[in-house]
């Protein structure tokens, strides 16, 4: 077998240029491996090929995503996947047919490491290169999280410093987003909480402090308001109903401050999970509730009974041990010994100020819903589903009714990685679910990108329409449809 | 990631009011003014720059350093400010003595004669440092942003961020 089918066999074509056959055979490099390639450039607007079905009549729009896309340097690499540079990615849907444009957001770190071929700007798992010049949080800024409208802008959101704003056509880097001059460079989640009305919630953390951010639906600073926490936990999302934000505080603490940022962090299992719940109206009103244990990225929109218990889903992992801790080896193709997929949670808030979780089988992460619901009663939950242990990936999605506590799933089968899927709203409908879900896999076969579209209460079925690029993109996290 | 606390603000400049020198760690209360050091007196000048401002607003607020020991505690030889609403604005110093130095600048927007930060102690106003030293994880060494200055003329140019 020639160099070069070894390598497409193994799905590496992507990564050819730094791995050679030697590195992989001896690696053992993981057939998902093409999920954490390289891209070196941005991809101009390009047609997709339809490859089976038909759109339907009124979906149009656009599916923005944002994930790392650039690891490996000839001087040094990332020390985790969270630590590549954010490419966001844009699939047009007009009359049928799909396109898609790609670009790196252009930032202070991307330039820097450019420059020094060779990742020196220090991450989430990541340690400072010779020469890294770091003079705050948008310095290391790899804007590669998630992506929101906010009025007529774009921004690609990180975690620890500000949004980029982006142009939302042509997603060029128009520079980072200062929402009050007193606030520059203050951190901003990429989770923010939307309300139907278009008002959003965004937490900034540091330590034990945050930044509860409140923004009217135009993306103007509504008010700022500074809270204490009890732990430094790492959060990556929280929740809200309509009345209250819900901060889930998970015993992931950390202990010292500096970079990278993982290596200050330490596991307590015996401090269990907290749940701090703030009223919107009075961030100074809150209470505490307590739950067993757990590590987790990704909660779902919460809701509120009439007796006042918020209850939210959740994805869940026993502990850290994979993507968060170890997101380097993912890098390599080097699976997680021993640890399982995290699994879809269910957290009850009581009234009373009890607290339960629910732990089901089903393998769950990139939780979504129908946004017109967010923070109201709801019933339907999606998220990508079907993994293995030791694996970074996803092979289909399921959709879970939490009224009749049944799912559907659809499993594309092991050659494809599944990611987030985004529901989009039929034009004019009011219920719930009506609509679709608009996602991406990546074929490992063929070693391209899909985009797929699938009737949101007809996931069994599979998809409705399915379009294929003619290159391979890493995966991505989070994104949106928009208008 | 959390960069915090990034820049110890206390060390990163010294705040001159009504052209007395003052230490002031930007918290406390204003204390009686200190008498300003007596300049090293010397035949030599400095002019100092600070080209492609983004904004001409506000005052550039220049402290200057003989040394590391100066550096850290914020104990400046001399300090000087110039309104940035100029073209090209620029501090004179006068009868230095030859030696080795480092400025350090922060472009005072808001008036208050401080570097403001944000809750989370990161500057929120434009400052530099001599010799092109950028700040990494806290502001650079005197040696990183020393520059050498002989008697008659010398200038520095400083790039503000």
């Amino acid at each position: 077998m020639d160099r070069r089918t070894f390598l497409r066999a193994a799905g590496l074509t992507g990564a050819a240029a730094l791995l050679t056959p030697e590195t992989v055979f001896a690696a053992g490099a993981a057939d998902w491996t093409l999920g954490f390639r390289d891209v070196e450039a941005d991809i101009a607007p390009t047609g997709l090929t339809r490859l089976r079905g038909k759109a339907p009549a009124d979906l149009a729009g656009a599916l923005v995503r944002n994930g790392p896309a650039r690891f490996r340097r000839p001087g040094g690499s990332v020390g985790h996947w969270f630590d590549g540079d954010g490419l966001v990615r844009r699939f047009s849907i007009q009359d049928g047919e799909a396109t898609l444009a790609a670009r790196f957001v252009d930032t202070p770190k991307r330039r820097a490491d450019t420059a020094a071929h060779a990742v020196i700007t220090p991450g989430f798992g990541t340690a400072p290169g010779p020469g890294a010049a770091v003079g705050g949080p948008d310095d290391a800024n790899a804007a590669n999280t998630s992506v929101m409208m906010a009025g007529g802008e774009l921004w690609a959101l990180w975690e620890p410093g500000s949004p980029c704003v982006l142009d939302p056509v042509t997603l060029e880097t128009k520079g980072f987003k200062t929402l009050r001059p007193d606030l520059k460079a203050m951190p901003f989640l990429a989770h923010p909480r939307r309300e139907p009305t278009g008002r959003t919630w965004n937490l900034g953390l540091a330590g034990h402090r945050a930044i509860v951010w409140r923004l009217a639906a135009d993306g103007s600073l509504e008010d700022a308001q500074l809270i204490a926490l009890p732990r430094a936990s790492y959060i990556h999302d929280f929740t809200a109903t309509e009345r209250h934000l819900v901060i889930v505080l998970q015993p992931w603490i950390q202990e010292r401050g500096g970079v990278p940022y993982i290596a200050g962090m330490a596991w307590k299992p015996e401090l269990g999970t907290q749940v701090l719940v703030l009223d919107k109206a009075d961030l100074t009103q809150r209470r505490v509730f307590d739950l067993p244990p757990f590590f987790f990225f990704h909660l779902g929109d919460a809701w509120e009974d009439k007796d006042g218990t918020i209850r939210f889903d959740a994805c869940i992992d026993d502990d850290p041990r994979g993507t968060a801790a170890a997101g380097e080896q993912l890098l390599r193709g080097v699976p997680f010994k021993g640890v399982a997929p995290p699994k879809l949670g269910f957290v009850t808030l009581h009234a009373d100020g009890k607290a339960d979780l629910q732990r089901f089988e089903t393998v769950a992460e990139f939780p979504r819903s129908d946004d017109r619901f967010a923070g109201l009663g709801r019933r339907f939950s999606v998220h990508a589903a079907i993994g293995e242990v030791g694996k970074p990936a996803f092979h289909g999605l399921a959709v879970r009714d939490w009224k009749t506590g049944r799912e559907t799933a659809f499993d594309f089968g092991r050659r494809h990685l599944v990611e987030e899927m985004v529901f989009v709203p039929r034009p004019g409908s009011a219920e719930e679910f009506e609509g679709w879900l608009v996602g991406t896999s990546l074929n490992l076969d063929a070693q391209a990108t899909e985009l797929h579209a699938f009737d949101a209460r007809r996931v069994a079925d599979g998809p409705l329409v399915t379009w294929r690029a003619n290159t391979a993109l890493p995966l991505g996290f989070h994104g949106i449809f928009t208008a | 990631m959390r960069l915090l606390p990034l820049l110890a603000c206390a060390a990163l400049l010294t705040a001159p009011a009504a052209g007395l020198c003052q230490t002031a760690v930007p918290d406390a209360a204003a204390a009686a003014p200190i008498p300003a050091p007596a300049p090293a007196a010397g035949d030599a000048s400095l002019a100092l720059v600070f080209p492609a401002l983004k904004s001409h607003d506000g005052v550039l607020m220049v402290a200057l350093f003989d040394s590391q020991a100066a550096w850290a505690g914020g104990k400046p030889v001399r300090v000087a400010f110039v309104q940035a609403a100029s073209a090209e604005p620029m501090v004179q110093i006068h009868d230095l003595a030859a030696g080795t130095y480092a400025a350090r600048v922060f472009q005072d927007l808001d008036g208050d004669q401080r570097l403001s930060m944000n809750p989370f102690g990161l500057p929120v106003e434009p400052y530099g440092f001599s010799g092109g030293a950028k700040a990494n994880m806290g502001p650079p060494a005197f040696a990183a942003a020393a520059f050498t200055v002989t008697p008659g003329d010398n200038a520095q140019a400083i790039a503000l961020r």
